[in-house]
């Protein structure tokens, strides 16, 4: 099952990376960094 | 701690401690260098357009060309082991080499022109490969490649694999996917 997160930032996102299955980091243009700590959950 | 960057001009910077240093490790060739992969500190890979690959086994001292028999870009890469890799490229290019002499098998039915960006797989056979305009693709053996449901018609950009069925998924505007059963 795929499903979109929801995601209030409309910059476009280049890369991810996690750590462990929970910590995950993306960024995006203009700087944007995103974290989750719960597996790209929220 | 370990990093590294690419970027134009063939530039390959390398860190090993923290980005308190870095240095500054071009490739002989003047490439605007597109995807990189490090299996650890000392092997990897970075990829240019034009098929172009070049391969490090001593944290970017020295670079071998290993290129790729296509015009298209070389974007992403997955490592299962040093010399064990799958790429992605540009019009739906996606290819393996499974020994240290890098010969690069035919390109993979891929069943699309998009321009793919980067590809992973959670197991041996079960991979899947991203790209333009909403692309995932899913293969069980890396061979042939099919299509799956978009939710978005963005161009997706990067993906992390989290665990055994569950990935990540960015791409333009903001889009992020979580796909949970291996795709």
């Amino acid at each position: 099952m795929r499903e979109k997160i929801d995601n209030e930032y409309p910059e476009n996102l280049n890369s991810v990376d996690f750590w462990d299955e929970y910590l995950g980091f993306i960024s995006g243009d203009n700087g944007l960094t995103l974290q989750t700590m719960d597996g790209g959950k929220a | 701690m370990w990093g590294n960057a690419i970027g134009d001009k063939s530039a390959v910077i390398i860190t090993t401690n923290g980005r308190n240093s870095t240095v500054y490790s071009p490739i002989a060739e003047d490439l605007e260098l597109i995807g990189f992969d490090f299996w650890n500190t000392r092997f990897g890979y970075v990829g240019a357009k034009a098929g172009k690959v070049f391969r490090t086994g001593n944290s970017a001292s020295t670079w071998v060309d290993v290129s790729a028999p296509t015009t298209s870009s070389i974007t992403g890469y997955y490592l299962f082991a040093p010399s064990v890799l799958y790429v992605t490229g540009s019009e739906g290019y996606i290819s393996n080499a499974f020994d240290s002499e890098v010969t690069w098998a035919e390109k993979k039915n891929t069943n699309t022109t998009e321009d793919l960006r980067d590809i992973a797989f959670f197991d041996y056979p079960t991979g899947f490969a991203i790209g333009t305009k909403g692309e995932i693709i899913w293969s069980f053996g890396g061979t042939i490649w099919e299509n799956l449901t978009s939710l978005t018609d963005e161009n997706l950009n990067g993906l992390a694999k989290l665990d055994s069925p569950t990935a990540i998924v960015v791409g333009d505007n903001g889009v992020i996917v979580r796909g949970t059963q291996k795709a």
